[in-house]
C-alpha cells in the first residue's frame, strides 16, 4: 500500500469513527437547540432583524466545531496507545509520519463534515429570514475556519504527545479560547510594560498561533459594508496556517518517532 | 452509575435544584456599574445571587458594548467604551435629529424598514457633523475622527505583519477617518437581551426605548414601562418616558389636535415631576465638578437629574402655571445653582 493510499485509509477510518461515535451529531444537535431557542425570541414583533441571529449562529457554530476538533484530535494518539491498536497498524509498512498525516486529515475531514452541516443550516436559516449572506466573505470565512481547524488539529496532536489525554484536552481548549484574549491583552499591555515585557510580548506574538486571524465572522455579520478580503491576505493566511501546521506536525513526528511502542 | 445509586443521586440533585430555585431571587440583585454601593451591598446578601448577578451585569455591559460595535459596522473604538454615556435628554435630541436628517416624518409612520440612518444609542455623541455615505445603510460622523481603534493603526501596532492581517480580517477603519454609523435598527435585539439578562439594567431600557421609538413609539413606551415596573425607583426611566411622551405631545400639537396633545403634556409633566422627586432623593449632597458624587452617582445621573428638574419646570409652564414653574425653579436652584435654564425660567413673563 502506497503512502497516499495509507493516508487515505487512516483518514477515512478516523472520519468513520467520528461519525459513528455520534459525538459530532450531539454537538450539532446541542448547537442547533441553542440557536433554536434564540430564534424563538421575539424582539417586539419587529421583522427583518437578522444580525443578532447571524452573530449567535456563527459564533456557536465556530466554537462547536472547534470543540469537536479538539475532542477528536487530542484523543487520536492516546487511544491508539491505550487500546494498543497502533501496533498492528504500524506493523504494516506504514510510516509514523504517514500515520500522523492520515490521522490529521481524518480529523480535518470530520471538522469539514461538522462545519459543512452547520453551514448548510446557517444558509437555510438566513435565507428563510430574508437576510443577505454576503457570499464572498462567507465563503472566505468557511475557508479560513478550515485552516483554523487544520492548525488546531496539529497543535492538539502535539499536545497529546507532550501531555496525557486529559491535560492535552484542557490545553487544546485553552489554546482555542484564550487566543483572542491573549491577542487583545498583549495590545493593551504593550504600552504599560517594561522593555523586557515588551520583548516577551513580541516573542509570544510570533510564537503562538494567532487564531483570531481565521475568524471573519464579524465582517460577515456586517457584510453590507465590508467586501471580501484580498487574495493576498488569503495567501498569507494560508501560508501562516500551513507554517504552524508543518512546525507542529514536525515536532509531533519527532516526539512520536522517539516514543517506544 | 448503577440502579442502586441512580435514584438517590438524581433525587438529591432534583431536591437541591428545587431548593436553589426557591432560594435564588435574581430580581433581588442589583448589578455592578453606576448604582448605589450601599444599596447593592444590602441586596446582594446571597452568594448565589452575587455570582449570577455579576455574570448577568457583566453580560449586559458586554451587550451594551456590542451595540456600540454594531453601530460602527463592527469597528471597535477605544473612547466609546470609556466616555460618559448620554443622558436621556441628549438621547432624545439625538434621535430627533436623526429622524429629521433622514426624512423620517413622524410617529404616524412607525415601521420604516431597511437601512436608513442613525449614529448614537447611548454615548455622548452630542451634536455632530454627519454626512450620508454614498452607499446605502450608513452615514459618516466626522466629529469622532481621530479616536483610536481597539485594533491599533500600523504606526501604533508592535505586531508587524500579524497586526496588518488583524486589520484586514476584522472590521477596521483608519481612526483618522470619519466613523461609519449604521442603521440602529439591528441594535434593538441587544437591548432586549441585555434587559432580559439583567432587568435592573436601567441604561439598557433608556437607550433601547429611544431607539425603539424610531420604529414604533408605542413599543418604546411599552419597553420603558416594563423598565419602570422592574425598577420603580429609577428616575432616569421617568425622564425617558417623559421625553417619549412629550414627543407625542409636540406632534399632536403641530397637527392641531390640541386637546389630545394636552393630555400627553400632562402625562409628561407627571413623569418629569416624579423623576425630579426621585432624582433629588437619590442625589448625594457632595457633587464633584464633573457631576459625579459618592454612592455611584455619575455625570450621567447628574445630567438626567438636571433634565428632570428642568423639564418639570418647563412642562409646568407649558401647562399654564407660570408662577408655579417659577416657584419650582427657585426650589431647584438650591440644588443646581449654576444651571442656567433654571435661572432663565425665573425671567419668564
Amino acid at each position: 500500500m502506497g503512502n497516499a493510499a495509507a493516508v487515505r485509509v487512516i483518514a477515512k477510518s478516523v472520519l468513520v469513527e467520528a461519525v459513528r461515535r455520534k459525538e459530532i451529531y450531539v454537538i450539532i444537535l446541542l448547537c442547533c437547540a441553542l440557536i433554536g431557542v434564540v430564534m424563538t425570541l421575539d424582539f417586539f414583533g419587529l421583522e427583518g432583524l437578522v444580525k443578532f441571529y447571524r452573530e449567535v449562529a456563527l459564533k456557536l457554530m465556530g466554537v462547536s466545531t472547534a470543540i469537536a476538533v479538539v475532542l477528536l484530535a487530542t484523543r487520536q494518539l492516546p487511544r491508539e496507545f491505550e487500546f494498543r491498536t497502533i501496533y498492528p497498524l504500524l506493523a504494516r509498512p506504514v510510516g509514523r509520519l504517514t500515520f500522523l498525516i492520515g490521522k490529521g486529515l481524518g480529523v480535518c475531514a470530520a471538522a469539514a463534515f461538522c462545519f459543512g452541516l452547520f453551514m448548510v443550516l446557517y444558509v437555510a436559516g438566513i435565507l428563510s429570514l430574508g437576510g443577505d449572506l454576503g457570499w464572498g466573505l462567507f465563503v472566505q470565512h468557511i475557508y479560513l475556519q478550515m485552516l483554523l481547524m487544520m492548525l488546531l488539529t496539529s497543535a492538539c496532536f502535539l499536545l497529546s504527545l507532550l501531555f496525557n489525554y486529559d491535560a492535552a484536552l484542557v490545553m487544546g481548549l485553552l489554546l482555542y479560547s484564550a487566543s483572542g484574549i491573549l491577542s487583545s491583552t498583549s495590545l493593551f499591555l504593550y504600552d504599560l510594560t517594561t522593555d523586557i515585557g515588551r520583548l516577551l510580548l513580541i516573542v509570544l506574538n510570533y510564537l503562538l498561533p494567532q487564531l483570531v486571524l481565521f475568524d471573519l465572522s464579524e465582517k460577515v455579520l456586517h457584510s453590507e459594508l465590508w467586501g471580501p478580503v484580498s487574495g493576498m491576505t488569503l495567501v498569507v493566511l494560508t501560508a501562516y496556517a500551513l507554517g504552524y501546521t508543518l512546525v507542529f506536525t514536525a515536532l509531533s513526528y519527532r516526539l512520536f518517532r522517539r516514543r517506544p511502542l | 452509575m448503577n440502579a442502586k445509586t441512580f435514584w438517590p443521586v438524581w433525587g438529591t440533585a432534583f431536591v437541591a435544584a428545587a431548593f436553589l430555585g426557591y432560594r435564588v431571587n435574581p430580581m433581588a440583585y442589583t448589578g455592578g456599574r453606576s448604582r448605589d454601593d450601599q444599596e447593592r451591598l444590602r441586596r446582594n446578601s446571597s452568594a448565589i445571587a452575587t455570582m449570577l448577578g455579576e455574570f448577568r451585569t457583566s453580560m449586559s455591559d458586554i451587550m451594551f458594548i456590542k451595540t456600540e460595535r454594531y453601530l460602527h459596522a463592527g469597528v471597535g473604538y477605544v473612547p466609546h467604551m470609556e466616555e460618559s454615556v448620554m443622558t436621556a435628554e441628549q438621547l432624545s435630541e439625538e434621535v430627533d435629529e436623526h429622524q429629521s436628517e433622514l426624512g423620517i416624518p413622524d410617529d404616524d409612520h412607525p415601521h420604516h424598514h431597511g437601512h436608513s440612518h442613525s449614529h448614537s444609542h447611548g454615548h455622548d455623541h452630542g451634536h455632530h457633523h454627519h454626512e450620508h455615505g454614498e452607499e446605502h445603510g450608513f452615514e459618516l460622523d466626522h466629529d469622532h475622527a481621530g479616536t483610536p481603534t481597539l485594533i491599533p493603526a500600523a504606526e501604533r501596532d508592535f505586531r508587524g505583519f500579524i497586526g496588518r492581517l488583524h486589520r484586514e480580517v476584522k472590521p477596521w477603519r483608519d481612526p483618522t477617518k470619519a466613523h461609519i454609523h449604521t442603521d440602529g435598527r439591528e441594535l434593538i435585539p441587544w437591548f432586549r437581551m441585555m434587559t432580559l439578562t439583567d432587568p435592573n439594567y436601567v441604561r439598557g431600557f433608556v437607550a433601547g426605548g429611544f431607539w425603539l421609538q424610531a420604529e414604533d413609539p408605542s413599543l418604546a413606551l411599552e419597553f420603558v414601562n416594563e423598565g419602570l415596573r422592574l425598577n420603580p425607583e429609577a428616575f432616569q426611566l421617568y425622564v425617558s418616558r417623559g421625553f417619549l411622551t412629550i414627543r407625542r405631545y409636540r406632534r399632536l400639537n403641530e397637527a392641531g389636535h390640541e386637546d389630545e396633545a394636552r393630555e400627553y403634556l400632562t402625562l409628561a409633566h407627571a413623569d418629569f415631576a416624579r423623576g425630579a422627586e426621585l432624582a433629588l432623593v437619590e442625589r448625594p449632597e457632595e457633587i464633584n465638578d464633573d457631576g459625579s458624587g459618592p454612592g455611584g452617582w455619575t455625570g450621567y445621573h447628574e445630567g438626567d437629574a438636571m433634565a428632570a428638574v428642568n423639564m418639570h419646570v418647563v412642562t409646568t409652564r407649558m401647562l399654564g402655571n407660570l408662577e408655579e414653574s417659577k416657584r419650582l425653579a427657585r426650589s431647584y436652584i438650591e440644588f443646581f445653582p449654576d444651571f442656567v435654564p433654571l435661572q432663565n425660567a425665573l425671567n419668564y413673563e
